[in-house]
């Protein structure tokens, strides 16, 4: 039997089928204040660890879904590589199975692209006992549809995530970040808007209390060259830019309702005399205890984009937008097919879903 | 359904000027790229606008009609290949693009719009759509979506998986769904990425929004000699392994270098073993520096010459016999067949010398083209259609090295789609569950089965068949019966 040793998974599942009693699937539980509230028994998947192959000149990984982001940034890491999607990591806990399923995408996500931009593959247990995998280990492969990047974001609302493909990419030979004083928050996204347009290494732009932060990677001629032409302050190393991936930033610390908003870059900022962060070069904007939901519910109606209830929200409502009613149903009729008995974390993207 | 029946059931929504009924004109949509396979369909409408779509999607709904979308016909898995009693949808007069916005870097287009020319729209901007598939003058976004289009430059720049932002989607129930969205997030599951490579069986695209990227500021090539396929292979590896990801690393076989030399003078050696074209971008000054060790890495690895580019004119003349290459192979034969496997790149040595045997056991040639940096290989069998029997040998053939693809851990499909060509192979390379999964997910988005139907994922029943045919190791029973 190809799938033996994640028989006791299977069995769990089984059994919470039998008297169709939910679970609660848990990675390192890191992230147990995200989404709705959790109900259920909770299924950890700690013990499905472990790098399962790994060939750096492939550009891809194969890991179980219980491993450490940590040890596994540290085996790339020795091998000059990195995974592009940069997941925030807590130290320790954080799982690679549980950053696939919540689909957080690192400051690079406008460059290097988001979290399923990185997925091949995957080994899936759903919800009615069945081990199946889609996608592979290579980079291209368009043999079935796409079910391993349906996963992405999915809170394990789909399936149980055991194994996971990824492509891997080298680790920048070298690293900067330039600081550059501006004011506005919309003048320094107009500035990011425009540096992106050019053929610059740019990999990460945020903004923070009329500070703007670009972070360029590549070689350091070619860094040195785009960092001489867009000027500013040159920093290495700048702690920033894992401290707001992993919110570990004091922006994130009043423990307040934190709001993650996302729109088009090129959308005014709402709101910019209160706390804001802007990240992804514009697209992302986080909001703190100071603006309230029903106002950027509002800005988000008139100016397009999403807002999520990203923590300390009213867990018993909807944390997440909701999709138009056609893909919602699109969405029941997924959770159907992959869950029919509906106990895979029920409820906690949408209520009864 | 016959064509007279349909014509005048799409008459009363559509004008006159959308469809196509005529015997001869039909006979122009009969096949796709793989011309192996044809069948003219009932009837054909071209919608001029997304309303048209949904009204045409209403009636196909309605009298449970088959529906196969079609854009530039340019694919090469039997894709858009007509059902016989039903329509194929041609996206081809929705050809424009609606929306440049040069701050976002992002083109929003209608389905039809040819992969260049979102491009050459952009190009006065320094932007342009990176996904370059060597048909893209002519096949399209809608196409490209639906079959998750790569090219030369996707080891570096992504396929249209990661290069397309959202979609509407008209799908046969009557929504127009808009996935995807402008600002990098989007509520719920993520349908964007089920939709991209979904072969046009869970909706019709009728709108894209694309990531534009600016034009790099320096690009430069630099061509490889070898004296063994693997030297090659080896070559590759260790640029990777170097930190280097080349915008572009291409490798052709003797036979596919010849082919290529003969058609346009493109200088190569024709009688090295293989070569590599390998392609650098970005910052001048990053660039000079990538190849510098480049020329190093392909030296250590046994390159017997290496070349590079003077200039411009001369890098578009190093491509330019790889870009021809599939036209090249066929002036040597009356017909040539691409298969798409992809496999891991360390396995290559052991593909090509396996694939040798099998070109041998067969009797056939076979020219290899292979997008080196991502393990997509285009094994090219040369046949002659009009000589009995030699059709079914070449599929069979293909057959054989597609299973060899899986069998090294690979797909059997790179970036041309499973259509109607790869479906017993994906008898292998998926299991009854899985395969039975991939028909719930598509009911999802087309309850009736009625968006090209016996397409992409075979039934539980072709493969007991398939099953059955594979018994004799590879010798099929009744060779002269069509197996489609
Ligand atoms: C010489 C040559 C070179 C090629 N090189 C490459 C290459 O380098 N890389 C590569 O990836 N491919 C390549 N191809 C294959 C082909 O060009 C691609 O698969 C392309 O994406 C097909 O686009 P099309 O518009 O021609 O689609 P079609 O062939 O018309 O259709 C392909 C599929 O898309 C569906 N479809 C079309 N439009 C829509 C729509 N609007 N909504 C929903 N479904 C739709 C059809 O039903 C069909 O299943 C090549 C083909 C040729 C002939």
């Amino acid at each position: 039997m190809e799938h033996r040793e994640f028989e006791p998974l299977l069995k769990a599942v089984g059994a919470a089928r039998h008297v169709r009693a939910p679970l609660a699937i848990e990675g390192g539980g890191t992230r147990r204040f995200y989404g709705r509230e959790i109900i259920g028994e909770p299924l950890s998947l700690a013990d499905c660890r472990g790098v399962v192959e790994y060939h750096p000149t492939e550009l891809v990984v194969t890991v179980r879904s219980g491993t450490g982001v940590d040890e596994l940034e540290q085996e790339l890491n020795a091998n000059g590589q990195m995974l592009g999607f940069e997941p925030p990591v807590c130290t320790p806990g954080s799982t690679i199975g549980g950053s696939i399923a919540l689909g957080f995408s690192g400051s690079a996500r406008p460059y290097r692209g988001n979290v399923q931009d990185f997925v091949l593959g995957i080994r899936l247990l759903t919800g009615d006992g069945r081990i199946m995998r889609f996608g592979g280990q290579v980079i291209k492969n368009v043999a079935g549809f796409d079910i391993a990047r349906l996963m992405v974001g999915s809170l394990g609302c789909l399936g149980i995530i055991l194994e996971v493909s990824l492509k891997v990419i080298p680790r920048p030979q070298y690293e900067c970040t330039l600081c550059l004083e501006i004011r506005d928050a919309d003048q320094a996204v107009s500035r990011f808007n425009e540096l992106t347009g050019q053929p610059y290494p740019v990999t990460a732009a945020s903004w923070l209390d009329g500070m703007a932060r670009i972070r360029l990677s590549g070689s350091e001629a070619g860094v040195d060259a785009a960092a001489k032409a867009i000027g500013g302050t040159k920093i290495e190393d700048d702690p920033f830019w894992h401290q707001i991936n992993s919110q570990k930033h004091r922006f994130f610390s009043d423990g307040g309702k934190i709001k993650k908003v996302s729109q088009k870059p090129s959308v005014p900022v709402f709101a910019p005399d209160r706390p804001v962060l802007v990240d992804w070069g514009g697209a992302l904007r986080w909001y703190r205890e100071e603006t309230g939901e029903a106002e950027l519910k509002e800005t988000v109606a008139e100016r397009g984009g999403w807002l999520e209830l990203f923590r300390n929200a009213d867990r018993a409502h909807e944390v997440f937008a909701l999709p138009n009613p056609a893909a919602m149903r699109i969405q029941h009729r997924l959770k159907d097919v992959f869950d029919p008995d509906r106990i895979l974390n029920p409820g906690r993207m949408y209520s009864g879903l | 359904m016959e064509t007279g029946k349909l014509e005048k059931i799409f008459l009363k929504a559509l004008p006159r000027r959308c469809l196509v009924s005529d015997r001869v004109a039909l006979r122009t949509y009969e096949c796709d790229g793989l011309s192996a396979y044809r069948q003219p369909p009932g009837l054909v409408v071209l919608p001029e606008n997304t309303e048209q779509v949904m009204a045409a999607l209403k009636i196909c709904r309605e009298n449970a009609i088959p529906v196969v979308g079609r854009g530039g016909g340019t694919g090469l898995s039997g894709g858009a290949l007509p059902h016989p009693d039903g329509i194929v949808l041609s996206l081809s007069k929705m050809n424009r693009m609606l929306e440049i916005d040069p701050e976002n870097r992002i083109a929003r287009v209608q389905p039809g719009v040819t992969n260049l020319s979102i491009s050459k729209a952009v190009e006065h901007l320094g932007l342009y759509y990176a996904p370059d598939p060597s048909s893209q003058i002519a096949c399209t976004i809608g196409g490209n979506i639906a079959e998750n289009a790569g090219g030369v430059h996707c080891l570096k720049y992504g396929l249209t998986v990661h290069n397309v932002i959202a979609l509407k989607v008209a799908t046969i129930e009557g929504d127009l769904l808009e996935i995807g969205d402008e600002s990098m997030t989007a509520p719920g599951f993520n349908l964007l990425s089920l939709m991209v490579g979904s072969e046009g069986m869970m909706g019709i695209v009728v709108e894209a929004t694309v990531k534009l990227l600016p034009v790099p500021e320096c690009a430069r090539v630099v061509m490889g000699i070898f004296e063994s396929v693997q030297d090659a292979g080896d070559s590759v590896a260790a640029v990777i392994a170097s930190g280097i990801i080349p915008a572009g690393i291409e490798m052709m076989d003797n036979p596919a270098i010849r082919a290529a030399e003969a058609f346009v003078n493109a200088g190569y050696p024709v009688d090295a073993r293989a070569i590599l074209l390998c392609e650098l971008d970005g910052i001048r000054e990053e660039v000079d520096q990538q190849i510098q060790a480049v020329d190093r890495l392909f030296r250590e690895n046994r390159a017997t010459d290496i070349r590079i580019a003077r200039d411009d004119h001369e890098r578009q003349l190093f491509w330019s016999g790889r870009k021809a290459a599939f036209p090249a192979v066929g002036r040597l034969s009356p017909d040539y067949y691409c298969i798409d496997g992809t496999i891991p790149r360390q396995a290559l040595g052991k593909v090509l010398t396996e694939i040798e045997r099998l070109s041998d056991e067969y009797g056939l040639r076979v020219a290899n083209v292979f997008h080196a940096g991502d393990g997509n290989l285009h094994p090219l069998i040369l046949y002659d259609a009009r000589e009995p029997g030699q059709l079914e040998k070449t599929i069979e053939l293909g057959s054989r090295i597609l299973n060899l693809c899986i069998g090294v851990g690979g797909t059997i499909t790179g970036e041309h789609g499973v259509g109607v060509e790869k479906i017993g192979e994906m008898c292998t390379q998926f299991t009854d569950d899985e395969r039975e999964l991939f028909h719930a997910v598509r009911k999802c988005l087309d309850p009736q089965s009625l968006l090209n139907p016996g397409k992409a994922i075979p039934t539980l029943a072709r493969c007991a068949e398939h099953g059955a045919m594979h018994v004799h190791e590879g010798q099929l029973p009744f060779p002269d019966i069509e197996r489609f």
